[in-house]
């Protein structure tokens, strides 16, 4: 049963968002620095250069895809555990599942 | 003086983060713990720590790889957008624009 303990807040997923936009904006705006041609384009850029943002349903969205990343770690290595016959999760089962973990995602 | 400018940003910057780290790991935590528990299996510490970094990694390279894939394929459109569809879009917003704000005037 899903509770308010086992969801990510999308309060704190929208600012770790915040936090990788401002980080690629600044990269962003040092390479074109780097570049004076680049800064000749002047209105044209204005919009491209505007702060990344997500609404409501695309954090929600996000939260949830993080939920089931979570999950099926867990699920996956679980299995691998129990296959085992044992009851515990160790590291040796989620290397074991990680590869197709990320390449699922 | 430009920097201890940036060196001390780049300090925010760090703090700022693993702060955000620090909650996430909480969250993965209770996340975990209560998978663990509906699957009827123990998960040893440094596993929760190793999968809330690992989401936490996820989450940023996803989030810069999907914003930059966004924003490429915005500018592709735009570029192949051609001027005189612009122009015409434009004008028809402005048109919606004064349509919406015309008082009708019954006939007597």
């Amino acid at each position: 049963m899903d509770n308010a303990n086992t969801r990510f807040d999308p309060d704190l997923i929208h600012a770790i968002f915040k936090l990788v936009w401002s980080r690629t904006a600044l990269e962003r705006e040092k390479n074109e620095g780097a570049d004076p041609l680049e800064c000749e384009v002047g209105a044209a850029t204005s919009k491209k250069n505007r702060p990344t943002s997500a609404n409501a349903n695309a954090l929600k969205l996000s939260c949830e895809l993080l939920r089931v990343f979570v999950i099926e770690a867990v699920e996956r290595a679980a299995t691998i555990a129990e296959a085992e016959g044992v009851n515990k999760i160790e590291a040796t089962h989620l290397e074991r599942i990680l590869p197709q973990l990320l390449l699922d995602f | 003086m430009e920097e201890a400018r940036s060196e001390l940003e780049r300090e925010e910057d760090e703090e700022a983060t693993e702060l955000l780290r620090d909650r996430f790991r909480l969250s993965t935590i209770s996340i975990v713990e209560a998978q663990a528990k509906k699957s009827d299996m123990e998960i040893s510490e440094p596993i929760v720590a190793c999968i809330s970094d690992l989401a936490f990694k996820y989450t940023a390279h996803r989030n810069k790889h999907l914003a930059s894939s966004l924003r490429s394929f915005c500018n592709d459109l735009k570029a192949k957008e051609i001027p005189s569809e612009r122009k015409r879009k434009k004008a028809s917003r402005k048109e919606d624009k004064a349509s919406t704000s015309v008082v009708h005037i019954p006939d007597l």
